[in-house]
């Protein structure tokens, strides 16, 4: 396994971000990103797993969030991308042609992680393609911390493993995640990889596109609901 | 002795009702008490390196706190805004004073920084190194009224103070990542803030002590020599006031592990208390000395909305049936503490319960202190759904963890007459009716209760031995619903057991809670959605602070 030889600060797995940003909490990211998949058309429940995703990424110096956009404007575009995958023993596939929705295909491989399909009994299993496939990895470090053994995914002679410890170790400086198949599997422990810490900057073009989604998930205002806020009397006292 | 039953907690479906939610009353664990405990056991020390304010009380101060191993900096910032800009609600956009509790003290371009951005508040930014942001009003009854009986050299009317029982008013504590603040997952290491709210606390606290400061400096911008500053026992009364309204109901839904921490500390300890086999004088004298000022406490509970006005009655009748029963305490049971609150159930109204209970936790300090260090939750670590369990495990657990939802009908109007929103304004949660025109994809899934419902129908039709994963596949949306469920499971109090979206729900009840757990008293609603509240009244001030002296 060949660790990534940059030194550790915020950009040692993305490159840095160019444009107007801002840096933002993890919390306001994950919040963010929730919504506005909510507003992109995610059920409650799958809008929280890819806050959570960006989140996680954004923690680690990843553009989670632009790779989370990029999954929502597909998603507008193509009604595939609410079809779970077709799990199969060895290799999990899209049910129609297209991609993989990546957050359907990540919290699929928690759910059947112990499963006769999922990756302890199965692995490694060939899944894809999936559509902005970075967006699977936080879902790959849950299941290495349940496990609390390192998980692997490989493509075309490049990989990424996430250590039960959320700990990334990469085969090069700026891994890139191709869109296609790829392997996840289950690795040897391994005694170190990195954790790039600190806050991360969002672009504003970014964020204000998440924000026209996240919008959507608010109602329009009117006298009704301006009375509906609670306060009945003056509130100046 | 031996045969004498272990006293359990008080069970979920007793607990978890609004009803008894609405009737909380703070507590020794209340997450105000946690902050003041630690701040005198550990001898935290307090100054106020800057005070700039001109005459009209217009400028910035800095206090600091300063603890065994970090230094926590309120920064306020004091404006002078014209009465007719001053609102509580969260669409205000100036405020008479706004500060940020900082991490460290701040340097000159930390507070330039600063100065650019906390009077903007939700339009400014902030950075990890600040823990809080938050503004105040003044309280237009009394500001000005105190402002001017100092300035002649008199102390205001206590009845006038007591009436209103602040100087200043929050009207929205932010902290936890908001607008750039630190992240809670970041602090938690820190003893001193892994206790819920620990940074909303200490915020609120120094802004006491701010709205005492900036009362006493116009008295003597305005009165010279004459001026005075306020007595003792007038500072003493007065606390913060706080304006709460629907923003704080979705958090003890959404935060379900948090929620069942909460609950379930204050029950061990009840439960504790309960056991205790004896009873010294000293917990007897205690036992007294707590209920006297619970009982002057409420004496000055003034409101005047009809929701409360009820619940008031019921407390002061239960409060002098509390004091007649505590003149045979302990008596000569051989459970002292249980008998008490044994009778409290068979006698009193919720309000007097929940009462009875804070009033049994306080003695005790030596025995549930520590309960406060479980009260905090790690919510990352479930968040995983386990697609491993069958059909019929889940089904199961509907059974016994949902049976409140299960027993509803929500087919008829009055069951889901109501609709949890977020408005577009200014992204405040809401609470309507739901019209025709209500599109079902903006609700908020604040409606425990029919989700839990629909989750139990989709189930029927598979097979029990099925993987929650097989069924999660075909039917992601009920991804949400399944992930409480499984967590329901592990943590017992962690719904609250009672229709969300019925037509009889009162918002105020879930405020109310909270607000207990956060240690407010003198609850005031001020409609079903929203209401006032004092934090802080009776405690010490941190620059007077001595080792002596005891928060209440």
């Amino acid at each position: 396994m060949t660790l990534s030889k940059e030194p550790l600060c915020l950009d040692v797995l993305s490159p840095p971000l160019k444009g107007e940003q801002t840096i933002l909490s993890r919390g306001e990211v994950e919040s963010l990103c929730l919504k506005a998949a909510r507003g992109a058309g995610m059920a409650w429940g799958l809008a929280e797993e890819a806050g959570f995703s960006a989140g996680w990424l954004w923690a680690r110096g990843f553009d989670g969030t632009q790779r989370l956009l990029d999954h929502l404007l597909a998603m507008q575009i193509s009604s595939g991308y609410n079809k779970s995958p077709l799990v199969m023993p060895r290799h999990w596939q899209a049910p129609e042609e297209g991609r993989l929705c990546p957050i359907l295909l990540g919290v699929t491989l928690c759910d059947y992680m112990r499963l006769p399909e999922g990756l302890v009994m199965s692995g490694p299993l060939l899944v894809g393609p999936v559509n902005q496939p970075l967006l699977v990895l936080p879902f790959l470090a849950a299941m290495a911390a349940k496990m609390n053994k390192p998980v692997c995914m490989a493509w075309q002679g490049e990989f990424v493993l996430v250590t039960s410890e959320g700990e990334l170790v990469s085969s090069v400086a700026y891994p890139v995640f191709e869109e296609g198949l790829f392997e996840v599997s289950i690795a040897e422990s391994v005694s170190y990889g990195i954790q790039p810490t600190g806050r991360h900057a969002v672009r504003d073009t970014t964020l204000s596109m998440l924000n026209d989604f996240a919008i959507k998930t608010t109602v329009m205002i009117s006298d009704q609901s301006r009375a509906d806020a609670g306060a009945g009397i003056e509130d100046n006292d | 002795m031996n045969n004498i039953k272990a006293i359990e907690p008080r069970p979920p479906k007793e607990v978890m009702r609004l009803k008894r939610m609405g009737a909380a009353h703070p507590t020794r664990l209340s997450f105000l008490r946690v902050m003041l405990n630690r701040m005198i056991l550990e001898n935290w020390k307090f100054d106020r390196p800057i005070w700039c304010l001109n005459e009209e009380g217009v400028g910035y101060a800095v206090y600091r706190a300063i603890g065994p191993a970090r230094t926590y900096s309120l920064v306020a910032f004091s404006h002078n805004i014209p009465d007719h800009m001053r609102s509580d609600r969260v669409i205000a956009t100036a405020w008479d004073a706004t500060f940020t509790l900082f991490d460290g003290t701040p340097t000159e371009a930390d507070l330039s920084r600063l100065s650019r951005n906390v009077p903007y508040q939700e339009a400014g930014r902030i950075l990890a190194s600040e823990l809080s942001l938050s503004r105040a009003n003044r309280s237009v009854r009394l500001f000005r009224y105190v402002v001017a009986c100092l300035a002649a050299g008199q102390q205001p009317d206590v009845q006038e103070i007591e009436d209103v029982g602040y100087l200043m008013r929050t009207t929205a504590v932010y902290g936890s990542g908001k607008f750039g603040a630190a992240d809670y997952r970041d602090l938690r290491a820190r003893p001193e803030m892994a206790a819920p709210f620990q940074a909303e606390m200490l915020s609120v606290w120094l802004i006491r002590q701010f709205s005492v400061d900036v009362v006493e400096h116009m008295a003597f911008c305005q009165g010279g020599d004459s001026a005075v500053k306020l007595a003792p026992h007038i500072k003493h009364i007065l606390g913060v006031g706080n304006s709460t309204g629907l923003g704080m109901a979705p958090f003890i839904v959404r935060h379900q592990i948090l929620l069942n921490n909460w609950v379930e500390s204050r029950e061990q300890a009840l439960a504790a208390v309960r056991s205790l086999p004896s009873v010294s004088l000293q917990k007897t004298r205690s036992l007294q000395v707590a209920f006297s000022q619970f009982r002057l406490n409420v004496c000055k509970w003034k409101t005047k909305h009809d929701l409360q006005v009820g619940k008031l009655n019921d407390l002061q009748d239960d409060i002098e049936k509390i004091g007649d029963r505590l003149k045979i305490f302990p008596g000569t049971s051989p459970l002292p503490w249980d008998e008490l609150w044994q009778w409290g159930e068979q006698t009193l109204t919720c309000e007097g319960q929940e009462a009875l209970l804070a009033l049994l936790l306080e003695p005790h300090g030596e025995l549930i202190d520590s309960l406060d260090s479980l009260m905090s939750a790690d919510e990352e670590a479930e968040f995983l759904i386990d697609g491993k369990m069958s059909v019929k495990e889940l089904k199961d657990i509907l059974v016994t963890k949902y049976d409140w939802a299960l027993a509803i009908d929500f087919s008829v109007p009055e069951s889901h007459s109501r609709f949890w929103y977020v408005s577009e304004e200014k992204l405040e949660p809401r609470f309507g009716q739901r019209t025709q025109e209500d599109e079902f994809s903006k609700e908020q899934p604040l409606c425990i209760g029919r989700l839990a419902s629909s989750l139990d129908e989709a189930l029927k039709p598979w097979p029990q031995d099925a993987s929650i994963a097989s069924f999660l596949r075909e039917l992601p949306e009920h991804r949400y619903m399944v992930r409480r469920a499984q967590i329901a499971n592990r943590h017992p109090y962690s719904e609250i057991q009672d229709n969300l979206i019925a037509d009889d729900l009162i918002p105020l009840d879930m405020l109310r809670f909270k607000l207990a757990f956060l240690g407010a008293s003198h609850f005031d609603p001020k409609s079903d959605k929203w209401l006032r509240i004092c934090l802080f009244q009776g405690a010490a001030y941190p620059l007077d602070l001595t080792p002596q002296e005891i928060s209440l």
